[in-house]
């Protein structure tokens, strides 16, 4: 008798479950629909579009998905859009699972791994996608994985000076120069004597770690690791580099470490910077909108081209795309997706509505328009102009890996902190360097 | 004497209590007062207040960017949020019930399964899941969330009830069979009323932690369409563009209006539910 009611009871529990179950997941799969309804022919297509971005991005890639309804009746572009956090996550376990979008914006530091698996069209000579628009040496250096090219630069983006104008005229410091490292080292120094709180320069460890490598790479011409895996630079180039940092840190004329570092990665977030307490920064041209939109109202941004020695070998000027756009292999409906992507770069209509949301147009022709409609921000395109004019040293892989940065990241604070001297830290960095390499060579 | 003694302990406890107080809640002050700022404001000042205040903020925020707005990713949220919270009750009350009044076959390998699923850590599982729900065509639905919720996936409040169970004396399950109480019944009539707290505990947690989960939402979900609110927050912020930090904030002091409603609520039922539980949040 318990028994049985036991079991009874235990049939009934799990019926009710089943139902529930039931009922829920009809009710849910009723709105819930995968992209690829569409089945072939050329009538209705949906495909789908992600980027990440901020609101204005945002908008106006709406507003030219909703223009693209005109030329592609039969088309709809169902976007997915989000903020940055996340998304690098988000494609990657959509590319592992095969689900990811059909046209989707990616980053180029993604694109070494992701490229590793075939996921993506490739999207040369193409009947539909023209690419006489885009410099071809730009697209061999970051479209091109495995000798395919399989994504477009979206926009091009230079690493510059972003300098507070309004904050510089009333401090004295000229905007108008060509910054070489002993006349950051003189205005920096100038500044700060006058006032003990006011820094020329913010610069967390990230950027500390672009200074060194920028100054460096102009003292020898080349790559400071080259791709054989060994040093581009000897020890008295590093001394030389790591020497002049530790004499612009001790005059102030940088922010000190320990207080820029507590907004590492939020640079525009720095309390110094907001309130015009420090004249400049060294970022690429794409954040400069963030850097001025926490400035108070009506003050001017400008930029320059980033510090350069007299000397220089070498031009330092990291130039790459801002973002890259690819369309998935596994897309149903290839055609239209490079349809749309050749709209969405070349068309002057799409750049005339995009403008600089994705920073300026990588395309000429999508630039020239772009630049027509008065929808580029000066102060971006002077940096990217500049940035291009003056494009150097295409960074190779190993110099941008991650456990290679970390050994710099060290050197720099040690001298940065003052814990080691100039010397120290190049011997630190040397050996530091050579053992890595070896082993990462060991490891290929 | 022993009064003015009394009194004088009196005024430091209470002085100690609101600057302890104070200091836990300023940043939930911070955040209203700084939904109101502007952008130079927010970061350029340390002090609480600023010069000049923004009032459309959480119009702006509430408007969203592009085609749906938050009133959609509230509704959006307690689709997915509401049936997760019950299932996890439901399904996790029944599978301890099990464990703690019935002895079975296998019973201590099972629970030592359960334990260790509890110990695995979320990130292990992440891709396997992620291929499965695929390949079951739920992504971009709320079922990854609402079904496994139905299995007593969550082994912590499995875990959790169970040891509220064990805590109820056995006398209770006897008397209740002499009366003619079936072992379904026993749970329904006698030990669910009993266990209110630890299943308000249950509810408000899951309900907490599904209402801010990031992550399994924006693995899952892809559509903006089917956003919830912790997707609807992070949808502008990049590091490129120019963000409305009032509207983020704004829309933050919204979305953590349900959850503070729910807790002061169920406030009685979960403060008991802790302290019998022997469970600290």
């Amino acid at each position: 008798m318990n028994k049985r009611n036991k079991w009874k009871s235990g049939i009934l529990a799990a019926t009710a479950m089943v139902v529930l179950l039931a009922g829920c997941s009809s009710g849910t799969n009723g709105n819930g629909n995968n992209s690829g309804n569409g089945d072939g022919g050329d009538k209705a297509v949906t495909l789908r579009f992600s980027w990440w971005g901020g609101q204005e991005r945002h908008e106006a890639t709406l507003a030219a998905i909703e223009a693209y309804k005109a030329i592609a009746p039969n088309v709809t572009i169902e976007a997915e859009y989000q903020g940055f956090d996340g998304y690098e996550q988000k494609v990657k376990t959509q590319l592992a699972g095969g689900t990811s979008a059909d046209i989707m914006q990616l980053d180029v530091p993604w694109m070494n791994e992701l490229s590793r698996s075939d996921s993506f069209l490739e999207l040369k000579d193409l009947p539909g996608l023209p690419l006489d628009g885009f410099d071809s040496a730009f697209l061999d250096n970051f479209g091109t994985y495995n000798d395919k090219l399989v994504a477009l630069p979206t926009g091009v983006n230079a690493y510059a000076l972003v300098i507070n104008k309004t904050a510089a005229d009333s401090l004295g410091v000229p905007t108008d120069i060509r910054w070489d490292w002993e006349r950051l080292y003189e205005e920096g120094k100038k500044l700060h004597e006058k006032d003990s709180s006011k820094f020329l320069l913010l610069a967390d460890h990230g950027h500390l770690m672009g200074d060194f490598t920028n100054m460096l790479k102009q003292r020898i011409g080349d790559q400071w690791i080259k791709d054989d895996y060994t040093l581009g630079f000897a020890k008295e180039d590093a001394v030389a580099v790591l020497t002049w940092m530790d004499k612009a840190i001790k005059a102030g004329v940088y922010q000190p470490l320990g207080e820029a570092d507590l907004f590492y990665g939020k640079t525009e977030q720095n309390p110094k910077w907001i309130n015009g307490d420090i004249v400049m920064i060294s970022s690429m041209s794409s954040t400069l909108l963030s850097l001025r939109n926490v400035l108070s109202e009506g003050t001017e941004v400008t930029t320059s081209l980033p510090a350069t020695a007299l000397d220089a070998k070498a031009s330092s000027v990291v130039v790459r795309p801002s973002q890259l756009i690819a369309i998935s292999k596994k897309s149903k409906h290839p055609e239209e997706a490079t349809a749309f992507l050749n709209w969405f770069m070349n068309d002057p209509e799409a750049a005339a509505i995009l403008g600089d949301v994705r920073s300026v147009p990588s395309s000429s022709k999508a630039q020239q328009a772009a630049v027509e409609a008065g929808k580029i921000d000066p102060a971006i395109t002077k940096a990217v102009e500049e940035g291009l004019a003056n494009a150097g040293i295409v960074e190779n892989s190993i110099s941008t890996n991650s456990e290679i940065s970390a050994i710099l990241q060290d050197t720099i604070e040690k001298v940065a902190y003052g814990r080691n001297t100039p010397e120290q830290g190049a011997d630190e960095l040397i050996e530091g360097l050579e053992k890595k390499l070896s082993e990462l060579q060991g490891r290929k | 004497m022993t009064d003015a003694r009394n009194g004088s302990n009196k005024t430091l406890s209470y002085v100690l209590l609101v600057v302890l107080g104070f200091a836990m809640v300023y940043p939930l002050i911070w955040l209203v007062v700084s939904s109101l700022k502007t952008n130079a404001d927010i970061f350029g000042s340390s002090s609480l207040f600023a010069g000049s205040y923004v009032t459309d903020s959480y119009a702006k925020g509430w408007a969203g960017t592009g085609q749906y707005g938050f009133k959609d990713f509230y509704l959006n949220t307690f689709v997915l949020v509401v049936p997760t919270v019950i299932f996890t009750i439901v399904s996790s009350v029944v599978v301890a019930y099990g464990f703690a009044r019935f002895r079975f076959p296998l019973q201590t390998i099972l629970f030592s399964l359960m334990m260790a699923t509890l110990m695995l850590p979320d990130s292990t599982i992440m891709i396997p899941r992620y291929i499965l729900f695929n390949k079951m065509g739920w992504l971009d639905t709320y079922l990854p969330f609402i079904v496994p919720a139905a299995f007593a996936t969550s082994a912590f409040f499995v875990y959790m009830l169970i040891q509220f169970f064990r805590g109820l004396p056995r006398e209770l399950d006897e008397s209740a069979k002499i009366d003619g109480c079936n072992s379904f019944t026993i749970l329904i009539r006698i030990l669910l009323p009993l266990c209110k707290p630890a299943i308000f505990s249950v509810g408000i947690f899951q309900f907490i932690w599904t209402w801010n989960d990031f992550f399994n939402s924006i693995i899952y979900i892809s559509s903006v369409k089917k956003f919830t609110v912790s997707l609807g927050l992070r949808m502008t912020l990049d590091a490129s563009s120019a963000v409305s930090w009032n509207q983020v904030l704004a829309m933050s002091v919204v979305s953590i209006v349900p959850c503070i409603i729910l807790f002061f609520m169920a406030q009685k039922y979960f403060v008991e539910g802790i302290s019998t539980t022997g469970l600290k949040g």
